[in-house]
């Protein structure tokens, strides 16, 4: 090979890199020619049993540490699959986890190499960020259910789900398929003195209109102490805590399980009210509220009469955007390191606080196997669960049926 | 994540259903396994051909939309990526007559510095890359598809519907072409 062509070749590969390794998505809708800022808008847009969407969106990660953003307010859901999200985005590890959902004893949390946007419907990895230095480690995600902004949490040099917990940062995840192309995802750093070293993030979720973040926070090993509200745009934090009971810890769910947990903090549609469990209740804070006393600013929404007690205790606990429904992931017998485990998906009416139904009851055949809420639509009629069933490790489930997800086994937390 | 695989031997293992059942079914999931497989060295070699990336995406776009269109008509799978390589440089050939005209006026952007340009400076890949813009459109496709894509000399000529002797002579005549345009020795 000559120079000439030795330089040809260089220059043809090298300008050819320029081209990022994640292409656009796929559309093979039938449509007429449409410029290329339409067909940003139709990745956005509902997909038709036509479409199919494979592949992945150009990305460029921006990380910037202040906290002059201003959350975009919040814009109606995709409609994907039965109206779930087209997009979502999962945490995974390098190497295959102990299980294939969260909060599987902690191993997996601590290696969460990367985030990772896919596609609801195919499973496609659109886009994948890894953690800014000096983290090193994702710990947990939460979504506005918006198909546009996540919340990322991460841990630095030398993780740990255990106590002394390092400190952790959150991270503000923006998707804006329209954007340019080397600004359409973006990873804001959140304050970093919202969870100093010595506090364990058990739990989070982020408000529908993605401006505020609510998560459990707490020194001790399982269980949260408070339950802190971020207003993302001002930076600010207000805590709630109950001091009347030591032993009496807001804990949404997963009960001495380790990583955060994805269903036990959640909001209603108003983005003013935060469900949390409290013994064998469930309650609702009203962040609106001028104290800091957790069970005065709250009122109870749902009582588990088969309660805490015992080896019996929540696993999640969710209540739907509407407000008028609570979804319980009753866990039986408690934690059984031998397995089987059992679980139930219990539904309870908010107005009078009492269980509507039993949707289903499951006998997990691996410790890992637990059901998990990840994403419910207003009503609670569109869910998506992990583990609803013997073989179904996330499905979304519609009028008694459930359809499989597309899901990796290097996926160990995923979140709408 | 897809490997980077310009030569393509990917497609091959994306358009085995077996391997790939988490796509769909048909046409949708053979087109979409290709794509996946193939969409970013078509649209890097779009890109060589045009200099524009949005350009690029959807000329690449709209030849897996056409291959989707006549899957039914395919005989024979592994033809795919051929077909729509031949799309993608039709689509190219489309974008650039548009450009001559006027309707689109795009012109070659220089790149931005890459961790990866360590081979050549910015400097000379820019240029390299403007006598390539400089050449015929057909003396340009083949020294992409000979020199980015590697593709063996049959299969260029396959690729661009023309003789093995045409893809020849062209490539020759690039490449002196070139190496007048950058003053060197070719």
């Amino acid at each position: 090979m000559t120079p000439l062509q030795n330089k040809l070749r260089a220059a043809l590969r090298e300008t050819a890199d320029e081209i990022p390794a994640q292409p656009p998505p796929l559309d093979l809708s039938p449509r007429p020619r449409a410029s290329r800022n339409a067909r940003w808008r139709a990745w956005a847009a509902p997909l038709t049993a036509a479409a199919l969407v494979l592949a992945a969106v150009g990305v460029s990660l921006a990380v910037a540490a202040n906290l002059k953003h201003q959350p975009a307010a919040a814009t109606r859901p995709q409609a994907g699959q039965a109206g779930v999200p087209a997009y979502y985005v999962a945490l995974t590890t390098a190497a295959k986890p102990q299980s294939d959902v969260g909060n599987d004893l902690g191993a997996s949390a601590l290696a969460y190499s990367a985030a990772e946007l896919r596609s609801t419907q195919t499973g496609a990895v659109l886009a994948r960020i890894t953690p800014p230095k000096p983290y090193v480690s994702f710990t947990g995600v939460t979504g506005a259910s918006d198909d546009r902004t996540f919340v990322l949490s991460a841990q630095g040099a030398q993780p740990s789900v255990v106590p002394p917990y390092p400190a952790q940062r959150f991270f503000l995840l923006r998707i804006d398929p329209a954007a340019r192309a080397g600004a359409r995802m973006t990873l804001t750093a959140l304050p970093a003195g919202y969870v100093p070293a010595g506090y364990g993030i058990r739990e989070m979720a982020l408000s529908p209109d993605g401006t505020h973040l609510a998560a459990g926070v707490g020194e001790s090993l399982g269980y949260a102490e408070e339950v802190d509200v971020f207003d993302l745009a001002t930076g600010t934090e207000r805590a709630w805590s109950a001091r009347t009971c030591a032993e009496c810890m807001p804990n949404g769910g997963g009960n001495l399980w380790f990583g955060v947990n994805t269903d036990a903090l959640s909001w209603t549609a108003d983005s003013q009210h935060v469900a949390f469990t409290w013994e064998n209740t469930v309650r609702l804070l009203d962040t609106r509220a001028a104290g800091s006393d957790l069970l005065t600013d709250s009122k109870k929404v749902a009582t588990w009469i088969g309660g805490v007690t015992g080896l019996n205790q929540w696993r999640g606990a969710i209540i739907t955007p509407d407000g008028r429904t609570v979804l319980g992931i009753e866990n039986l017998g408690g934690l059984n390191l031998r397995g089987p485990i059992r679980e139930h998906l219990v539904s309870w009416s908010t107005a009078t606080g009492k269980q509507i139904a039993v949707l289903n009851n499951l006998n997990a055949r691996n410790l890992g196997d637990y059901e998990q809420i990840l994403y419910t639509n207003d009503d609670g009629s569109v869910l998506v669960l992990t583990y609803q069933r013997p073989g179904a490790k996330a499905a979304i489930v519609h009028d008694g049926r459930s359809t499989p997800i597309p899901w990796s086994p290097y996926i160990g937390v995923a979140a709408w | 994540m897809e490997p980077d695989d310009p030569a393509g031997s990917a497609a091959l293992r994306w358009l085995d259903p077996a391997m790939d059942a988490g796509a769909g079914s048909g046409a949708e999931a053979a087109v979409g396994a290709l794509y996946r497989a193939q969409a970013v060295a078509l649209i890097r070699l779009a890109y060589l051909m045009l200099g524009d990336r949005a350009a690029a995406e959807d000329v690449v776009q709209d030849a897996f939309c056409g291959l989707y269109r006549r899957w039914d008509r395919l005989t024979d799978p592994g033809s795919a990526l051929p077909y729509v390589r031949s799309s993608v440089l039709n689509g190219c050939r489309t974008a650039l007559r548009r450009r001559a005209l006027g309707r689109r006026v795009t012109e070659y952007q220089p790149p931005s510095g890459s961790a990866e340009a360590a081979v050549l400076s910015r400097e000379e890949r820019e240029e390299v890359m403007r006598a390539v813009r400089q050449l015929p459109d057909r003396q340009r496709e083949a020294l992409v598809l000979r020199f980015y894509l590697d593709l063996p000399e049959p299969e260029i000529a396959r690729v661009m519907g023309i003789r093995p002797g045409t893809v020849r002579s062209a490539t020759h005549r690039a490449l002196k072409a070139l190496g007048h345009l950058l003053e060197g020795t070719p």
